[in-house]
């Protein structure tokens, strides 16, 4: 080797090893997930059909910011637990099954997260609305906020967003018949569906 | 010669081929040290396979990288019911990791309260920093809601405490870096729920999390 090359050679090493140990070092960063155990888990459509007292195919138009669920934990450093609530409003399309006052004009639909510092941290499994996107919700009461009647999914394989090339993205992962919509087209759901809120018993398929 | 090697290029070369030979190892050791432990996959979200046995047909799952860099996690219960106690203590006689109990805030608390109508019946809030491993935790938060509504049901043949029991152990699941699965143990979202399940760790789960600790 020759006798110029070594202290340029140990230059470069000196980068590389600095360069190594910064990016080797913890993060001051932090990081927060957050995992929903849903209270319902159906196993069919015809559960999730079941449990829903509305079936529809929507579109988002807003998203906003709801009040806070906040319940007291006097040990902890703030003396409470505070859970954020996103409430997405859909606007209704289709019903495949209606409540008894007939197919809903919109739903005003909840979905919880962690809140603090100003920031809201979702369930894997219930990630942010998005205003534009279009899903297929089995949807029940929920919580009652502010003097409005929320709406709350049954579970995330009740909740199925619809790509803009035409497939069926399912929320929910490792519940089978759920994950058996990935891909497939929104008419091809909807068959599903209709099975599934028939054979449930529900009301049949409405207009929106 | 004698002065040469005092003076000359050739000490110089020497002492410079021993620096770059310095940091050639220090840049290996660093290299080393940032690949983490041998079982790798471990920490980076993948499934950790385990011997089938009589009930675990599936294997137990990581929350994706989430772990603690300790094997003793103390455990605030905020609230000194029952089922805390039988849900922490479960973790705590099933696995190589120690869960004294605190009074004071501390690696993770857990407790149940009444959210209402919220769509859960248990919640995990975990956080923590980036390290090489992956997301180290520091602090959890394991919550039991106790509304009691239509589809809080008790599942067939259990009691409300069987299922709270099942749901604070799942949610000291997730405080310990485990997913949702399928092996029949608390974790197991569906079979906790209809109770053809356990509202205990399976044994899939919890050799996953001594296979870390």
């Amino acid at each position: 080797m020759r006798i110029r090359t070594l202290p340029v050679l140990a230059i470069g090493l000196s980068g590389l090893l600095i360069v190594q140990t910064l990016d080797s070092a913890d993060s001051s960063e932090r990081v927060v997930s957050v995992m929903v155990s849903f209270a319902e888990a159906p196993q069919s459509m015809e559960e999730a059909a079941a449990s829903a007292q509305q079936v529809v195919l929507g579109r988002v138009t807003r998203v906003r910011r709801g009040p806070d669920v906040v319940v007291p934990v006097p040990g902890e450093p703030s003396g409470e637990d505070r859970i954020s609530i996103e409430i997405a409003t859909v606007q209704v399309d289709r019903a495949y099954k209606a409540g008894q006052g007939g197919p809903p004009q919109s739903l005003e639909i909840q979905r919880p997260g962690i809140a603090g510092e100003g920031e809201s941290v979702a369930a894997e499994e219930d990630p942010p609305y998005r205003q534009g996107e279009r899903y297929v919700l089995f949807v029940k009461p929920g919580l009652r906020l502010g003097g409005q009647q929320l709406q709350r999914i049954v579970a995330p394989a009740g909740r199925y967003r619809i790509r803009n090339d035409g497939t069926v993205e399912p929320m929910a992962r490792g519940t089978p018949f759920a994950e058996a919509q990935r891909g497939r087209s929104l008419d091809q759901l909807e068959e599903a569906v209709n099975r599934g809120v028939g054979r449930s018993g529900g009301k049949g398929k409405g207009g929106g | 010669m004698k002065l040469r090697f005092r003076d000359g290029p050739s000490r110089r070369t020497m002492f410079s081929a021993a620096l770059v030979a310095a940091l050639a190892v220090a840049n290996l050791a660093v290299a080393v040290e940032r690949r983490g432990p041998a079982s790798d996959s471990d920490f980076d979200g993948a499934t950790h396979s385990v011997t089938p046995d009589a009930k675990d047909v599936q294997s137990a799952v990581w929350w994706s990288t989430w772990h603690w860099d300790k094997s003793t996690i103390v455990v605030w219960p905020q609230s000194t019911t029952t089922e805390i106690l039988r849900a922490v203590n479960g973790w705590n006689n099933a696995t190589d990791v120690r869960h004294p109990s605190s009074t004071s805030h501390t690696d993770i608390s857990i407790w149940q309260a009444n959210y209402g109508d919220i769509g859960w019946r248990g919640l995990a809030s975990i956080s923590g920093v980036n390290d090489s491993h992956g997301k180290r935790a520091t602090h959890c938060h394991a919550r039991l809601n106790t509304y009691t509504g239509p589809g809080y049901g008790v599942p067939s043949g259990r009691t409300r405490a069987w299922i709270s029991e099942g749901v604070l152990c799942q949610e000291m699941g997730h405080c310990l870096g485990l997913h949702h699965d399928g092996t029949g143990g608390c974790m197991d979202t569906s079979r906790l729920n209809n109770g053809t399940g356990s509202n205990r760790a399976s044994s899939a789960e919890v050799r996953l999390i001594n296979s870390r600790y």
